[in-house]
């Protein structure tokens, strides 16, 4: 991992709010709130992605995803739908609004459908000679020679 | 394992008396040529130079009257305008029922050509109206980690301005195993199932929405075809090399597959691409095994598409060539050392199929294919023999003067007899029979495009720089066949390239020897076989011009000079297909929005795409395992980039760790928001 070795737990919430496109505003007035929702964290970044992720699995319910992908699926569809600017502090509430719900599902993306499994058999391909025949040829040979 | 299918599907009608006229027309041609060479064949040569000289007479001249007479039952097909029998035609309208996967597996490829294509292919079945029977997959086996997620980024600006009707799917496979065909095999496996039909792409294939419809209306109406190919039309050639083959392949390639479907009928050839291929016959019927032995005749099977072909045929499904499908597009390689490192690649896979060729059960046609593939390439090395050794005996005439009177006691002396008017006589008809074909070609395309400037020039000039090209595609062929039968394994990325076209360092490089042994073979020649300079002469003269041919005809300027004064000009280069110009408009687009950031950056300064690469990773297979090294060098260049602004120079390995952890990556961009 790169080392997150500085800072106070407001300034790493702060930081990773501002990489999600909060100003620097709402990331000091959300700060706060934030750290005491994950308390004392060693990785901090994971614990707030923590945080997102009944919301996301709230949201997402229909879709089958792991816990990884719920999380960025949720922060892909909140930068797509506005982001901190139109939503603010809703991203981080365990209930989502009606709204907010809406434009996040809006913007859903799908890369590959639910698995419909085959199994495609090895077909075999058989020589209509193969070198076994030769083998056999020369071994014969080799026999009666030796007689 | 299916028994022998011929008993089991019913043979297209008529197809028994169609298949006698060509190979018995190509057979009775054969002999009597042969007839010929054999009595006009030199007295004073040992009887091994001509039992050689007739087999390789026999090789070669069976390989141009099968193409010969073929192409003639072609060019009378097209006149009658007479469809393929056999399969039955569906109405225009009709709503289709079917679920089809359309599929385009990358490799490495620009990613906004790809997705150009594929945004004016979904543009175009949108105007038929049947858009939501029609899914549209990437299939990527992309290894570069910067193309991977420029794929990526592209993939979710592409889907913003497709018709919400059609799903376009991305997946990436951790491991390219097997290639395409091990590409194709990891889509049915995993959604096969949920799909009637698959129609497979090449990364250059473009194909109208109206086409695709009507395939698989054919497969609807057809319930026992495997596959259907529709034949592929060479577009979008700005080189003079590429718009030369973007003519011969638009005025000849009708007739040639109209030929071939004529006597192929529904035991016919999978070309790989621009395809409708039945989902549930392909799963049952087409997993490939891996040869046994080393490469290049073991190992996993390379040119997939024409073993598919026979193998379905095998599994109780017929296989068609359509060549009444039109709006079928591909390109061509610009120059022609691209069109030689594609060569090298279909050389190796065609001479793997010699394992291939006598397995147990196949249609005797597969087994035909699998000969015609081997022979494509197979030929160069017989012509070059037969030159040598045609060579050899003049040079022998020289240096060991023949013997008139023998060492039994006679008479009168024995002459050398040597038929020149015989041997001439069958130059002439071998040359027709490489000619005469295209201009039957000649007489369809202008009965076609009446309007149509310069066909005739054009078809001449062609005829030239084709003779030119000849002898130097037949040295590569001939050097590439004899490194895969000695196992040799060359690599042949063309990286070397100018702005416009083979740089001419390049071309040193690749053509050197054929300049060298062209020269060599002029001065023996005009020293030692004068008789011969003149014979010899297009085939000297291409070699030893080789390098500057190749220079001059990979450039644009003498293919837009040719343009201009309507040489190789064909009817899409005057109206290009609305799918083209779509493509075209597309590709502007998409890569006007691309970021400046590449790669790992790219995710760095973009936490939305970041986000949706970790979404997408999963799909991708379970992350491939790294060394220390790799993992700890990766997070201390990047650490460094972030610390201290040390521009990383990762390794492709590196790169694709911290792909697989975009969770670094989060948290290297976070790192520096940190101090402010």
């Amino acid at each position: 991992m790169v080392a997150i070795n500085i800072q106070s737990l407001d300034d790493i919430i702060s930081a990773y709010l501002k990489y999600l496109r909060f100003s620097d505003k709402q990331a000091r007035r959300l700060a706060g709130d934030i750290k005491d929702r994950i308390g004392v964290q060693e990785n901090v970044i994971e614990a707030v992605d923590r945080l997102l992720l009944p919301v996301a699995k709230n949201i997402f319910s229909d879709l089958i995803l792991t816990d990884a992908q719920a999380i960025s699926l949720y922060k892909f569809c909140f930068l797509q739908a506005g982001g901190a600017k139109k939503w603010g502090a809703e991203f981080f509430k365990e209930v989502p609004s009606v709204p907010f719900r809406k434009a996040i599902r809006q913007e859903i993306v799908i890369n590959a459908p639910v698995y419909r499994i085959s199994h495609m058999k090895v077909q075999e391909i058989e020589p209509v000679i193969h070198g076994g025949f030769f083998h056999k040829l020369w071994h014969r040979k080799g026999i009666k020679n030796e007689r | 394992m299916s028994g022998n299918i011929s008993t089991v599907l019913p043979d297209t009608p008529g197809i028994f008396s169609r298949r006698l006229s060509v190979f018995g027309l190509m057979g009775l041609s054969t002999l009597l040529a042969t007839l010929k060479w054999i009595s006009v064949l030199p007295t004073d040569v040992s009887v091994l130079t001509k039992i050689v000289l007739i087999v390789l007479f026999i090789l070669t001249f069976a390989w141009i009257s099968l193409f010969f007479w073929s192409s003639l039952f072609g060019f009378w097909t097209l006149l009658r305008r007479k469809k393929v029998p056999g399969i039955v035609w569906p109405e225009s309208q009709e709503q289709i029922h079917s679920k089809t996967a359309v599929l385009m597996p990358v490799y490495n490829e620009s990613s906004s050509g790809v997705l150009s294509n594929l945004l004016a292919i979904a543009k175009d079945i949108e105007t038929t109206g049947q858009e939501s029977k029609f899914d549209i997959f990437i299939l990527s086996d992309t290894t570069n980690p910067q193309i991977w997620i420029e794929e990526e980024y592209l993939w979710l600006q592409a889907k913003k301005m497709i018709s919400p009707k059609i799903n376009l799917y991305y997946r990436r496979r951790v491991k390219n195993t097997a290639r395409k065909s091990g590409n194709i095999e990891d889509f049915c496996n995993k959604w096969g199932a949920g799909y009637d039909f698959m129609i497979v792409l090449d990364a250059d294939s473009l194909m109208n929405g109206a086409t695709m419809v009507k395939m698989v209306q054919l497969m609807e109406k057809n319930p026992t075809a495997g596959i259907i190919q529709a034949p592929p039309m060479m577009i979008n050639s700005h080189s003079l090399f590429s718009r030369m083959q973007q003519f011969a392949g638009r005025v000849y390639g009708p007739i040639v597959s109209s030929g071939l479907a004529y006597w192929q009928g529904g035991d016919s050839n999978y070309w790989g691409h621009n395809a409708i291929i039945r989902v549930k016959a392909f799963i049952d019927c087409c997993g490939l095994p891996v040869l046994p032995g080393k490469a290049p005749f073991g190992g996993p099977i390379l040119s997939h598409d024409f073993v598919e072909a026979a193998l379905i045929r095998r599994g109780g499904w017929s296989a068609w060539l359509l060549p009444e499908l039109t709006g079928s597009y591909e390109e061509c390689p610009p120059t022609m050392i691209d069109f030689a490192a594609r060569d090298r690649r279909w050389c190796q896979g065609n001479l793997q199929h010699i394992r291939v060729l006598l397995s147990k059960h196949l249609h005797p046609i597969s087994r035909i294919h699998f000969t015609i593939g081997i022979m494509s390439y197979l030929s160069s090395p017989i012509w070059l023999c037969f030159l040598l050794v045609g060579l050899a005996i003049a040079l022998g005439r020289e240096f060991f003067p023949p013997a008139y009177f023998s060492e039994a006691r006679s008479l009168f002396p024995t002459w050398p007899v040597f038929d020149k008017i015989g041997t001439i006589a069958l130059f002439i008809l071998s040359m027709f029979m490489l000619i005469f074909p295209k201009f039957l070609g000649l007489i369809i395309y202008k009965i076609n495009n009446r309007s149509s400037r310069g066909a005739l020039k054009s078809t001449l000039t062609e005829i030239v720089l084709s003779a030119l090209f000849a002898p130097i595609m037949m040295m590569f062929q001939s050097k590439f066949v004899a490194e895969i039968i000695s196992r040799r394994s060359v690599s042949w990325n063309t990286q070397n390239r100018s702005g416009d076209g083979t740089s001419w360092h390049e071309a040193f490089r690749r053509h050197f020897w054929h300049m060298f042994l062209g020269i060599i073979t002029m001065i023996v020649v005009a020293r030692y076989a004068p008789e011969l300079f003149w014979w010899m002469l297009p085939i000297t003269s291409g070699l030893i011009l080789s390098v500057p041919l190749s220079v001059w005809s990979s450039r644009i300027s003498p293919g837009l000079w040719a343009l201009k004064h309507h040489f190789f000009q064909i009817p899409e280069e005057i109206q290009p297909p609305r799918i083209a110009l779509d493509s075209k408009a597309f590709e502007e687009k998409l890569e006007a929005s691309l970021p400046k950031e590449k790669g790992v950056f790219l995710l760095l300064h973009h936490p939305e795409i970041c986000a949706l690469h970790g979404f997408m990773l999963p799909v991708n297979g379970p992350v491939p395992e790294f060394s220390k090294d790799v993992q700890d060098e990766a997070q201390i260049k990047l650490e460094n980039f972030i610390n201290h602004q040390v521009l990383p120079a990762f390794s492709r390995e590196e790169e694709i760790f911290l792909l697989y952890h975009p969770e670094i990556i989060e948290q290297a961009a976070i790192l520096p928001l940190l101090a402010h």
